[in-house]
């Protein structure tokens, strides 16, 4: 969801009137392709002595199967488990011990790697990706597997099982998407799925997925772009070519059900959480729903803030946002209630404001402070050269072409308080999902 | 092991007979050597000092994409007199609810027109407003963040809905058991310091903060003891006369933000547990009062912190997370403030292991005091911390808040210039000598939130003595 926000702010900082010498939007981005199908973007910037890089695969929670849902996320972390050359733990100790740093992330689409630190460290950070793309099954086994499925459970109790809300997280896709849609259950998986997960599994998964042309490498900061690439053609340019995996398809279901999913979870206050299937990304109206989605709350102004927390004081807070999937993606409200306001309170008062914005639209100023709010908001996140290599792979693997971006930037020039109009009314048209969730019981602070 | 080499052979000949450098399989054998680091600057701010006695610093940054705006006051939330916790807070929401003739959604309007929120945070030693916008747009933001800091209407209604608010928040939290984690850390470390209260005030202080009590906090932010800070592409000369045009007018009437924080007090428990049935983890927190950032030990400490928990292979993330399998992340930290913040491990682990694991996290605070660090922890913690410095100047609103920080703890304003030669003549022993000065953990603070029933006979060979029931805040604690 941050990824794809950022995404629109890249493409609505070429609108007319934002451009200034600096623009974000205008940073020189050179794209390669190895013979082998992987895709290398080089986005030199000599201003901090820093490099980032992030490593884009595509693949996520939608290529899994039921009975093995979470099996992309606990392969990620298996990624650090040791390669051949690299040996658990060389991966981190290496670059640890020079100042690096790195994370990982898994969505429903894609799998994103990265690495960042001074930016001597270009070479190790390469030849570390290098190494695990080519012999992780090697060195795979049973052990690793088991012992980051526990850290996987861990991260599965924390954010959700032992935090507010985590509740209507895990229940969400399930609650929006027919059975069996790729994005029908969290990427966190199910305990159950986690633990019947196999090293032979992840092996073959790896064999599918992990694959040069399945792949995009995006370098960002203190480099020079030649000799960078020839670094990445000696590390990953020998690696022979592999078939594309075949991607997941939506197909067609039924829409969410009319009714209510009522939770009970350790809070407080009752939230609404309401959310609908939108444009995908880069689609007609996904820019749009990024749009109405700032049209709504904005900081502390939009309509949803005004009316709901400022005029009404119904809400404590609202929060809303398109997360775009490559499948359809997932238009996102929720409110949580000030005491002695009901959840179907809220509900009611957001679909009233959504239907109003299908109906009416945004006023033109709406529209202006929504685009420059994306805009800057894009300017504050590429500063970051984690976030920047992060973008261009995303931009890159939603457009077809890092360099692309003019011509997705168009669709912002041209969004207008109708097209945003035109793309809540197809969201509304698909029915909602609504999980109400309700104060499990007296919390242990009462007794 | 046969097969790699293999491979590599084939490799190596088909490399040869490519007639090019090496390629295949065979380039992985080696580990790349690093060229040496890229020699670099850090950024010294330009000062000056106005005459109403308001600091302007600007930090100028050629590469950055926006130019941020932050106001900074030592007036934090330890400057709320006892009862009253919670007032410097709330008026950092307030001062953004009504200023210079606008009302609360004008102002956001505005904010919202140059690119953003106003975005207010309040910690025990400061109160800061901050907005980072396009270069073009930094003076109106800076008129901006000037009106609702020197003429905000403080007006009693929007006080009522901000304090309606808060008490909501407040309740809200009160199922977050970080945030619980959190509440009875700080108060059991600094029973009767004006640390101990949570920023945020609690459902029984919030509640009685009306008009005079936020006026009072409102006369605790004063020119001689507030920064502004820009940082970001546009030239220091135009920065400071930027923030000088915007904040020229203010001068409010004498008053002051108070003396800052004493020492905190001796006598600390050593168990606290707070009961949340049926968790599925518990979270520990552990620690103790730590060194003001301007002490010399500051800088080692934050060295030795790298290695203790301040990385993913820091001794308490590979023992707990990667050994043990009990948690998703284990790490510490140094809170270096203008007071004695505290320093605090922690780790949310699973019930069923909580013992065990706070077995380990006490025994790697132990024994990172009891032995210096070898040669390659101490490289890796300078790196990192070296590193961290490279990492805030990529973005203009951290370098910015970065600054602001260094000001409001009273740490010299050339300090990231001074940290890389610093860094440099740091030896094992220094930063042994500052650990044995700032961690005790034969007597550190344990606070455990989980489940009461199962955690407090699991802990008893742990010998930490009886716990102490956690029973809210004596100033109400969460329940209304």
């Amino acid at each position: 969801m941050n990824v794809r926000t950022a995404v629109a702010t890249l493409l609505a900082a070429s609108a007319p009137g934002a451009a200034r010498a600096g623009d974000p939007f205008s940073l020189p981005v050179q794209e390669t392709h190895l013979e082998n199908g992987l895709r290398v973007i080089l986005a030199p910037d000599r201003g901090v002595p820093g490099v980032a890089l992030d490593l884009l695969f595509v693949v996520g929670s939608g290529d899994e199967r039921p009975g093995r849902t979470g099996l992309a996320h606990l392969f990620e972390h298996l990624m650090f488990m040791g390669s051949v050359h690299a040996p658990y733990p060389q991966f981190d100790a290496l670059m640890e011990r020079h100042g690096g740093r790195n994370n990982a992330s898994t969505g429903e689409d894609r799998t994103h790697y990265h690495e960042e630190g001074p930016s001597n460290l270009l070479p190790l950070f390469l030849w570390l990706e290098a190494d695990r793309l080519a012999t992780l099954p090697e060195v795979m086994t049973a052990e690793k597997v088991k012992a980051q499925r526990l850290v996987v459970q861990n991260e599965r109790r924390q954010s959700y099982e032992n935090r507010p809300y985590g509740a209507a997280s895990l229940a969400l896709p399930a609650a929006l998407f027919p059975r069996g849609h790729p994005y029908s259950w969290p990427v966190i998986g199910d305990h159950a799925d986690l633990e019947a997960a196999t090293a032979e599994e992840v092996k073959a998964f790896f064999a599918l997925h992990y694959t040069p042309a399945n792949a995009s490498l995006a370098i960002a900061g203190d480099f020079d772009p030649g000799e960078a690439l020839s670094l990445v053609r000696r590390y990953f340019g020998w690696m022979p070519p592999a078939p594309l995996p075949p991607r997941p398809v939506a197909g067609t279901g039924a829409p969410p059900a009319a009714a209510p999913l009522r939770l009970r979870d350790r809070v407080s206050l009752p939230m609404a959480l309401l959310a609908w299937r939108s444009p995908p990304a880069f689609a007609a109206g996904d820019a749009e729903m990024d749009l109405a989605a700032r049209v709504l709350v904005n900081g502390k102004s939009g309509r949803l803030y005004r009316s709901l927390v400022y005029d009404r004081r119904m809400a404590t807070q609202v929060e809303a946002d398109q997360e775009s999937l490559e499948l359809g993606s997932v238009f996102r409200v929720a409110a949580v209630a000030q005491p002695g306001t009901r959840a179907d309170a809220l509900a009611a008062a957001v679909e009233e404001e959504m239907r109003r914005l299908a109906a009416e639209g945004p006023t033109p100023g709406e529209m202006e402070e929504a685009r420059t709010v994306i805009l800057t908001g894009l300017a504050r996140e590429l500063e970051r050269l984690d976030a920047r290599a992060s973008f261009l792979n995303t931009v890159a693997r939603g457009l077809g072409r890092a360099d692309a971006l003019p011509r997705a930037a168009a669709r912002y020039r041209e969004a207008t308080p109708a097209s945003v109009r035109l793309a809540v009314q197809g969201a509304l048209a698909g029915g909602r999902a609504y999980l109400d969730v309700e104060p499990r019981a007296v919390g242990p602070e009462a007794r | 092991m046969t097969t790699r080499r293999a491979a590599a052979l084939a490799a190596a000949l088909a490399a040869c007979a490519h007639g090019g450098s090496p390629s295949g399989p065979a380039v992985l054998e080696r580990q790349p050597a690093l060229a040496p680091l890229r020699p670099f600057a850090a950024p010294v701010p330009v000062v000056r000092a106005l005459p109403g006695g308001l600091t302007v610093l600007a930090v100028e940054r050629r590469s950055a994409l926006l130019e941020a705006v932050v106001f900074v006051s030592r007036a934090g939330s330890a400057r709320d007199p006892a009862g009253c916790a919670g007032a410097s807070s709330l008026l950092g929401e307030l001062l953004q609810a009504g200023a210079a003739g606008r009302g609360a959604l004008q102002i956001a309007g505005e904010a919202a027109a140059l690119g953003g929120e106003i975005r207010s945070e309040v910690r025990r030693d400061d109160l800061s407003l901050s907005l980072a916008v396009l270069p073009e747009k930094a003076p109106a933001a800076a008129a901006l963040l000037a009106d609702v800091v020197t003429r905000p209407t403080l007006d009693p209604g929007e006080l009522g809905r901000l304090r309606q608010e808060r008490l909501a928040e407040l309740l809200a939290l009160s199922e977050d058991p970080h945030h619980l984690a959190d509440l009875a850390f700080w108060s059991s470390l600094y029973r009767g310091h004006p640390y101990a209260p949570p920023p945020m005030g609690t459902a029984a202080t919030v509640g009685g903060l009306g008009p005079a009590e936020l006026r009072a906090a409102y006369a605790r932010l004063v020119p001689a003891s507030s920064a502004v800070v820009l940082a970001g592409p546009l030239p220091a000369g135009e920065a400071l006369a930027i923030a000088e045009r915007a904040f020229a007018g203010w001068r409010p009437p004498a008053a002051g933000a108070g003396p800052p924080p004493g020492p905190p007090p001796g006598e600390r428990p050593r168990l606290v547990i707070v009961d949340r049935p049926g968790a599925p983890q518990s979270v520990l927190m552990v620690g103790e009062p730590g060194p003001p950032r301007a002490s010399p030990d500051s800088l080692p400490l934050r060295v030795a912190n790298q290695v203790l928990g301040g990385s993913f292979l820091s001794r308490l993330n590979a023992n707990l997370r990667e050994r043990h399998g009990y948690t998703y992340g284990a790490g510490s930290r140094f809170r270096f403030g203008a007071g004695p913040g505290p320093f605090a491990a922690r780790s949310d682990v699973k019930t069923d292991v909580t013992a065990a694991a706070l077995g380990e996290l006490l025994a790697e605070l132990r024994a990172i005091v009891a032995a210096p660090l070898d040669a390659e922890e101490l490289a890796k913690g300078k790196a990192l911390v070296a590193a961290e410095l490279v990492s805030i100047l990529e973005s203009s609103e951290e370098t910015a808040l970065a600054f602001a920080d260094l000001w409001s703890s009273g740490a010299p304003l050339d300090e990231f210039a001074r940290v890389l030669p610093a860094l440099d003549r740091l030896g094992a022993r220094q930063v042994q000598e500052a650990l044995r000065r700032a961690l005790h953990p034969g007597s550190m603070t344990v606070v455990v939130v989980g489940d009461a029933r199962v955690v407090t006979p699991a802990l008893a060979p742990l010998s930490l003595g009886p716990p102490l029931p956690w029973t809210g805040l004596d100033t109400g604690g969460a329940s209304r």
